[in-house]
């Protein structure tokens, strides 16, 4: 039964009921109904529980400011929490739950908080809670947070798809109430592109809830003709529904457009939510403002609620709050309201702040009063008036209107620094002189309070705004509308009140505020951070005048003197998942796949990423028990015959131009000028800081044409380090730079069999015997009958091997190929992992090893270019005492004494017999694999002065994984130290 | 050597990219030839006359089209040109005396996006300004869409505004997935 529902007027459409649950009972409202109004409606007033007394509350706004009506939506992994009731539009099957209650919403167990109240004022649990400290996080957080607190969330992965969306325009208009409908006419008929948004589902803000004329009509008319209007004009966008959250650098503003909370079933793959992205060249602010409370004891049970919310109830969604209404007011525009709820039948009291506002209205008028108590426990039932002459009366009330004052809504023009300053008559803070570039403030939210001043200012601001642009534009003509003076005597609590709430959100008193003082808190953003003002999902925003007001009285100081804490974005909450948008999950980022990868997963291939490549680790074979039956088969077989491995992901550099050789011999610690052509040489690169960077090798294919190579993870940091190299160190060198990673599928066939294998793939004219295609030869060459590739011979493994380029086109089959041509010797595919176990049998050092800390001495390449005439990147840094100080740690190998003792990368190095503390520190190990080559597990590392310890036995310690392991410092080069195979 | 047959493969293997939705149409372009053309220090002036009898080699933000070839400025004297796919390299190698010419006809996969509806779609994806003057017949961009580099061009109007958009072949898949959720959403949700 919609008990409390006007007969008629309002903004809703009564042939389109609507059913929906809250806390399982069924209800029914109206399109053009919110959840809270459909609520009021059906006579609800307790809609939730407080945060910390759990005490019993119901809406005090009708708006996006609400700080109690917060409820659930949904079940299971859809479920939504702390959703504002006052702006949850209603849809047929709407399921709401209250929150922050143990047993029931009536019935909440943890009310019990409220009796202790006495106990639980600001900095309780800092002070309680301090011993035994090991306790905090163990047992009493965990039992605070389950008693105090908003919504739970599910816990599941939100199925729900958010997306972005980027919006570019000439003017951005943010709200549509008078002044911003006014804006956007005047932009929209000038042909500019406009978008307007607004958080509500019906463009007009309180035009849509006021009594008054525009124009000689209903506001709400006028505003809907002005929103059909705009809908006709193709350079306007219309944006209802969307929250502009955030002003960024640059002109640019984040909004959230609700697509889908307001529909019951959303078509498949809709997104729920879109985060837009707005470029505009132009902003203006037209958010209104929002109405603020007056402290007075006990002034949070349901019921009790903001005067202009009153006036929205009725005037929108015909509602009526209440039969017996008290209305508390220090301004004009609480008389509005008093006069509204007459008109709707209800029996009204009006108690001024203001002595002689004793006009006659045909209800009663208490002038220089003052409310001193509420009673009622779910829904106000009386009310304590304090009468001029200091007489105390009670009266009957089942709702009570405050109004203490409007705020300008100009958190946004605070998001890049700016200040709000204090203005005296309106008693309200009005945008600083500051305000993001680009954005003007126009309407109530800069302090304009009739609505006549407001459709004019907003239609100024939009020629303003269109002539900075140069766009010649005259006003839209304001309709007729009131235009009252408001006066206001500013109130901001009772004398005598102690249990009277500023934050109703947060449950902080004024008695908080007195106690946080009395404790030495002064400073506004201090009496924030202990009291807990002004945070959580509504930001103080009915909350944050008034209590600075009373930190000002507490203090002192002016208001002014106080100031404010500051506006950050967002205005309202946004979700975490409408940020995150469509990337997360598998497709958090993208991944990068190599031309081959199909091949490799039909081979039952794991992928390892590296980067954001998919590389394969191994190949499962049949039989094989675990991932080392599968490497240490991979190696057996390179080693005994031949393995191919995918090498596409290593970043390939063109480097062209007469001074090729001259750029890279500044760039690597070797020379590359004096490299012949059709030769490869390793190369080492340095950072400045003289650390090593990256390594690889470079083949020079012709006389101004050099490939470099570089390892997986760095490519990019090193073709960017190049590019900068070459734009801004050394623009006087004629050379250019262009990433081939993406046009050369790579792969590495290595083995005693390697050559026998690409004979059969080379094209015949192609002389691969070792005299003619020698160790680090590299040709243009042809394979398969004419598909031309390049062919490089070199070997990370330590085998004879060789390099081979194609086409990323061919890569898929070329792999294929290698596989079938190596049959015949039992050649094998091979994964990252058996790569990584050759490379430190061999004494490769790579990414483990290239740690960003480590010199090129210590890893024994200090006589690399050592000859070298000219200077390099890194030469000079390199020289410093620090890296060249001789007990530097430096790369060595490591054997178990037992094999079978399994070494781990990240052990620290201690002599035996000594503690494992830091002082002892050795160095540590930084790779380690097993070595199915010596049937033990082998390791690289850095050890103090390690090069004059060959033979030494030390320990390797690792504390976390409880092993301390004997090992015997080595040389890194397990197999074939001399490199006879890979020159065979 | 008859066993060992190469053949060149999208890089779709054999699931392709192509997406429709009311009024929109996005798809792998057909094979082409793409090179990286990359003027010599200085020499811009004498680059840009060795290829003028082909085209004009357009500046920033901009490409050029002639005779099935199309040029479009990457940065400050550097260009991708496209062309037909065999022989691309050796043809414009053999006009660039002061140009460095490198083969990247693999190195990207060309997708063409079209429709009523591909402004809607680019909206979803890059945070450029595609409005009809602001991104015209002949602009280019050098850009990222969903965390993966595109280079896209406008092409002259088909059914409603068209876009050729080149995307690593490594990333491309990873492409091709966000351009057709970014489509569904389209669909779906009406703009």
């Amino acid at each position: 039964m919609q008990i409390d529902r006007l007969s008629s007027g309002g903004l809703i459409d009564r042939s389109s009921p609507l059913g929906f649950d809250f806390d399982g009972v069924r209800y029914e409202g109206f399109a053009g109904d919110t959840l809270a109004s459909a609520l009021i409606a059906n006579g609800v007033r307790l809609m939730g529980r407080s945060f910390k007394y759990h005490r019993p509350r119901g809406p005090l706004s009708a708006g996006p400011e609400e700080p109690n009506a917060l409820m659930t939506l949904g079940a299971g992994a859809k479920s939504d929490p702390n959703v504002r009731a006052t702006t949850q539009e209603l849809f047929d099957g709407l399921e709401a739950r209250s929150q922050n209650h143990l047993g029931g919403l009536r019935r909440d167990l943890l009310a019990v908080n409220d009796v202790f109240h006495r106990f639980l004022g600001a900095g309780f649990y800092y002070k309680t809670f301090m011993w035994p400290s090991a306790f905090w996080e163990r047992i009493y957080e965990p039992l605070i947070r389950r008693a105090a607190g908003l919504g739970a969330l599910s816990g599941e992965p939100d199925p729900d798809e958010y997306e972005h969306a980027h919006l570019h325009c000439d003017i951005l208009i943010i709200g549509a109430g008078p002044a911003g409908l006014m804006a956007a006419l005047t932009a929209g008929r000038s042909g500019a592109r406009v978008a307007l948004a607004d958080e509500d589902f019906r463009l007009g803000g309180r035009l849509n809830a006021e009594s008054h004329q525009v124009g000689g009509g209903g506001a709400a008319d006028w505003a809907a003709a002005a929103a059909a209007e705009l809908a006709t004009l193709l350079n306007v966008t219309l944006l209802p529904r969307t929250t502009v959250f955030g002003v960024y650098d640059g002109g640019i503003y984040g909004a959230l457009e609700r697509l889908a909370d307001h529909i019951a079933a959303p078509a498949a793959g809709a997104p729920r939510q879109r985060l837009w992205k707005v470029v505009a060249k132009r902003a203006i602010l037209a958010a209104g403002a929002i109405e603020r409370p007056i402290a007075f004891e006990n002034n949070d049970r349901p019921g009790i609620m903001l005067a202009g919310a009153a006036r929205t109830w009725i005037n929108r969604y015909a509602a009526l709050p209440g039969r017996r209404a008290v209305v508390f007011t220090c301004n004009d525009d609480g008389w509005r309201t008093a006069r509204d709820l007459q008109t709707a039948g209800a029996e009204v009291t009006l108690v001024d702040s203001r002595a002689g506002q004793a006009k006659a209205e045909g209800f009663r008028t208490i002038p220089g009063g003052a409310l001193v108590d509420t009673g009622g426990r779910r829904r106000v039932s009386h009310v304590s008036i304090r009468h001029a002459d200091g007489t105390v009366d009670r009266v009957a009330a089942d709702m009570i209107a405050v109004s203490g004052g409007w705020s300008p809504t100009l958190h946004l023009t605070c998001h890049l620094g700016g200040r709000p300053i204090w203005d005296e008559t309106l008693a309200a803070f009005i945008p600083g002189p500051n305000p993001p570039p680009g954005l003007s403030v126009a309407g109530a939210a800069r302090g304009v309070c009739s609505t006549a001043a407001c459709l004019k200012d907003g239609a100024q601001k939009a020629v303003a705004a269109l002539g900075d642009i140069g766009v010649t534009a005259p006003p839209a003509g304001a309709p007729a509308a009131e235009d009252g003076p408001v006066s206001i005597a500013p109130f901001w609590f009772v004398e005598g009140a102690k249990r009277a709430w500023i934050d109703l959100q947060n449950d902080v008193t004024l008695k908080d505020l007195q106690l946080a003082h009395q404790e030495g808190f002064r400073s506004v953003e201090h009496m924030k951070r202990y009291t807990t003002l002004g945070m959580a999902t509504d930001q103080g925003k009915t909350a944050n005048v008034i209590a600075i007001a009373a930190i000002a009285a507490l203090t002192g100081r002016s208001v002014e003197e106080t100031g404010t804490t500051s506006f950050r974005p967002p205005y309202t909450p946004v979700p975490i998942a409408a940020f995150a948008g469509r990337h997360r999950g598998g497709e958090f980022r993208p991944t990068r796949l190599t031309p081959s990868h199909d091949w490799a997963a039909a081979q039952g291939t794991d992928f390892v990423e590296a980067g954001l490549w998919m590389r394969a680790q191994w190949f499962r074979r049949d039989g094989e028990a675990g991932w080392r039956d599968s490497v240490d088969r991979e190696v057996k077989t390179t080693r005994s015959a031949a393995g191919i491995v995918d090498v596409t992901t290593l970043g390939k550099i063109d480097v062209k131009g007469p001074d090729a050789g001259a750029f890279l011999d500044r760039l690597y610690q070797n020379s590359f000028s004096t490299l012949a052509i059709g030769r490869c040489r390793y190369g080492l690169m340095l950072r400045e800081d003289g650390i090593v960077f990256d390594d690889g090798t470079a083949a020079r294919l012709g006389a101004e044409h050099f490939l470099v190579t570089t390892t997986t993870a760095k490519a990019v940091e090193v073709m960017r380090h190049m590019e900068f190299c070459r734009q801004c160190l050394w623009p006087e060198l004629d050379v250019s730079l262009v990433s081939v990673t993406e046009q050369w599928a790579q792969y590495a066939a290595t083995g005693p069999r390697a050559r026998d294998l690409l004979r059969k793939i080379v094209d015949a004219e192609h002389d691969l015997g070792d005299a003619a295609f020698p160790y680090m030869a590299c040709a243009a060459v042809s394979v398969c009958g004419g598909v031309p590739a390049r062919l490089f011979r070199l070997s990370f493994s330590g085998e004879l091997g060789y390099e081979i380029a194609i086409p990323a086109r061919y890569g898929h089959d070329l792999v294929d190929v290698l596989v079938r041509a190596g049959a015949e010797w039992g050649a094998a595919p091979y994964g990252v992992e058996a790569l990584g176990v050759m490379r430190v049998e061999k004494g490769h050092p790579a990414g483990s090893e290239l740690d960003g800390r480590t010199t090129a001495a210590d890893l024994g390449m200090a006589r690399l270019g050592a000859k070298k005439a000219t200077g390099f990147i890194g030469r000079e840094m390199a020289r410093r005492e620090g890296l060249t100080r001789p007990d530097r740690e430096t790369m060595v190998g490591l054997r178990p004494v037992d094999p079978q003792a399994k070494l781990s990368s990240g052990a620290h190095f201690i002599e035996i017999g000594a503690e494992p503390t830091l002082a002892n520190d050795l160095g540590w190990m930084a790779s380690a694999v097993w070595s199915p080559e010596l049937e033990s597990y082998i390791g690289l590392g850095f050890v103090r002065g390690g090069g004059q310890r060959m033979g030494d036995r030390i320990r390797a310690w690792d504390g976390i994984r409880g092993a301390d392991i004997v090992v015997e410092i080595v040389s890194p080069h397990f197999v074939d130290p001399e490199g006879e195979r890979l020159r065979g | 050597m008859a066993e060992f047959i190469l053949s060149a493969r999208s890089a779709f293997g054999g699931a392709p990219a192509r997406v429709e939705a009311p009024g929109v149409t996005f798809d792998e372009a057909g094979p082409r030839g793409l090179v990286h053309l990359a003027a010599r220090r200085g020499l811009g002036a004498a680059l840009e006359a060795e290829i003028a009898g082909l085209l004009p080699l357009p500046g920033a933000g901009r490409s050029a089209e002639a005779d099935g070839f199309c040029a479009v400025a990457l940065a400050p004297g550097q260009w991708l040109i496209t062309g037909p796919q065999e022989g691309l390299e050796t043809h414009i190698a053999m006009l660039a005396a002061s140009g460095a010419v490198t083969d990247l006809s693999d190195a990207y996969v060309s997708f063409r996006l079209e429709g009523p509806g591909a402004r809607a779609v680019l909206a979803r994806l890059s945070s450029l300004d595609f409005e009809e003057t602001a991104f015209p017949v002949g602009a280019a961009a050098r850009t990222i869409m969903a965390h993966i580099g595109v280079i896209i061009r406008r092409l002259p109007d088909a059914d409603g505004p068209a876009y050729a958009l080149e995307t690593a072949r490594s990333t491309a898949r990873s492409f091709a997935h966000d351009v057709a959720q970014a489509i569904r959403a389209m669909a779906a949700s009406g703009r």
